[in-house]
């Protein structure tokens, strides 16, 4: 190889080495929610306050509010929920208490007690507990979420908030939004009367679940998801204490009218590995005793 | 330049040549239609006329373009040696380096053509036949298929650089597609070796689109300008000391 040539191998060589580190090097947000996600699945309790709500067309039709106290090691939790569905306001209470769950609506002075624990909640801690993988498992998921990801990494911009708190934030535009994000949005909303039917029957008392789902537009054509804002707070432990999405979908109606809709929900933990959840006591309280019913997941 | 208007006619005459640049003008003429039935039936958008392009091009740097790249440049280099036409062109007065970069070029403009062909039936089947065509998508789709020539040129240089080893065409060509799968998997597999390949850049575009210009991206832009440098110079070294 003569000199010349030599040259030119050496100084592409060296460019290219400088053009990957250089790529490679960012503090980008990214790394941190990923350390974030990680440290905050330990926890073994938080306290979580979930808001909710969906925008029609600038009318606010639905929102939900609540706080949920999860202590993972005594198996005990309870939430508090809000939900104003057009204009009127139902409370709900759950707790999981002593392997059973018990239910409390504010249209209604009973209680209803489930023994086992079944339900919603048992479903979420076995999800929880799915999710322990092994560190050689946990490193592959890690290596395809960060491949699948690539495009979006650097998006994830970061800003320090003060006090050692640090909020991540991703937008993205609809040219952004993958094809089968669009996809399954798309076939989520136009397939709305489907599903949860075996939801819609479960009924406590005066208390309906169907009351409690939102009235979505039957959307037919041009369904397209607008833009999806994603952020993230970090505290100075690394927890990922705050989250907020708000995403936004418009499309029509079968008779031509066009609605915008936007959801918004934020989620904020506090009070990590210290919530003590309090139970509910049951003495001198009406309660009704439910069946245990098997719940299959039919959607 | 000597030489490109002859390694250009060698390649765009050939039967082979002609009919995938037709498929690929067909390719999504085809797909458009299709993909609006089935959305109509399972009732579901997966992309409008604004980003149905870029779904196209996404499949066709993932999969089709490298292989018709591999395909042209297997022909290229190992198969004028396997019909031994190529000592035809080294016994004219034109230097080596000249000959290697006018086939590098014919290369290039192929490719560019086949991204062209692709990008303007993707556009117009997404204005005929998919809803929400949008001017501002127009211009999204055609650079995001411009910049898409730079990755899938350092591919090129790459198995440029390596099917010289071979001298049958069929074998070069079996070669590239492993080679091309390897650095697929890769990217899933070892991210941190990817970063070295030009295969990870594959859907730069993507980027694009979501930063603009960053310091992520100059980085990127700069490893694929050098790693094409880098391809083109060990490619010639071992053209020029090849024994046809």
């Amino acid at each position: 190889m003569n000199s010349k040539m030599l040259a030119a191998v050496g100084i592409s060589g060296l460019l290219m080495a400088g053009g990957v580190i250089s790529a490679s090097a960012s503090t980008s947000g990214y790394d941190l929610f990923k350390t974030a996600v990680k440290k905050t699945h330990t926890v073994n309790s938080f306290t979580a306050h979930v808001q909710a709500s969906l925008v029609d067309n600038k009318n606010e039709v639905y929102t939900v509010d609540s706080t949920n106290k999860e202590n993972l090691k005594s198996d005990s939790g309870s939430s508090s929920v809000s939900v104003t569905n057009g204009g009127k306001t139902t409370q709900v209470d759950f707790y999981n208490q002593n392997h059973q769950s018990v239910i409390k609506s504010s249209d209604d002075a009973k209680f209803y007690v489930r023994k086992g624990g079944e339900g919603e909640r048992k479903f979420k801690h076995k999800k929880h507990k799915g999710e322990e993988l092994s560190p050689q498992m946990q490193n592959d998921v890690e290596g395809i979420f960060d491949a699948l990801t690539k495009n979006y990494q650097d998006s994830v911009t970061s800003k320090d908030l003060g006090n050692g708190n640090t909020e991540l934030e991703l937008t993205l535009s609809k040219s952004e939004i993958p094809a089968v994000g669009q996809a399954v949005a798309s076939f989520f909303l136009k397939n709305l009367d489907q599903q949860k039917e075996h939801m819609d029957k479960k009924e406590f008392g005066s208390l309906k679940f169907s009351d409690l789902k939102p009235q979505l537009p039957k959307l037919q054509n041009n369904i397209v998801v607008s833009s999806v804002d994603l952020k993230g707070q970090v505290n100075a432990d690394q927890y990922l204490t705050g989250q907020e999405a708000t995403i936004s979908v418009s499309g029509d109606e079968a008779n031509g009218t066009h609605h915008d809709l936007v959801l918004h929900i934020t989620s904020n933990l506090d009070n990590l590995n210290k919530t003590e959840v309090t139970g509910v006591s049951l003495k001198g309280e009406k309660v009704v005793q439910m069946k245990e019913k098997h719940d299959r997941h039919e959607d | 330049m000597l030489n490109l208007r002859n390694e250009w006619m060698k390649l765009i005459r050939k039967r082979s040549a002609i009919i995938l640049m037709i498929l690929s003008a067909l390719f999504p003429l085809v797909v458009g239609p299709g993909i609006q039935a089935l959305q109509n039936k399972f009732s579901f958008t997966a992309f409008d006329g604004e980003s149905f392009p870029l779904v196209i091009l996404s499949l066709a740097v993932s999969f089709y373009l490298p292989l018709l790249l591999a395909l042209a440049v297997s022909d290229m280099f190992s198969g004028e040696q396997e019909q031994k036409t190529l000592a035809f062109i080294l016994v004219r007065p034109i230097s080596r380096l000249k000959v290697y970069s006018s086939k590098v070029a014919a290369t290039g403009i192929y490719l560019l053509i086949l991204l062209l062909i692709v990008c303007t039936t993707s556009l117009l089947t997404g204005a005929i036949w998919l809803e929400n065509f949008t001017f501002q998508g127009l211009l999204i789709a055609i650079a995001a298929f411009l910049l898409s020539w730079f990755p899938l040129m350092a591919i090129g240089l790459l198995i440029i650089f390596f099917v010289q080893w071979f001298g049958s065409s069929s074998r070069a060509l079996t070669f590239s597609i492993l080679l091309y799968l390897v650095m697929m998997a890769v990217t899933y597999l070892f991210p941190t070796i990817a970063r070295w390949l030009p295969a990870y850049d594959s859907d730069w575009y993507q980027r694009w689109i979501n930063t603009g210009m960053s310091s992520i991206l100059a980085g990127r832009a700069l490893y694929l300008l050098s790693w094409s440098a880098l391809l083109f110079t060990l490619g010639y070294y071992k053209f020029s000391k090849k024994e046809y």
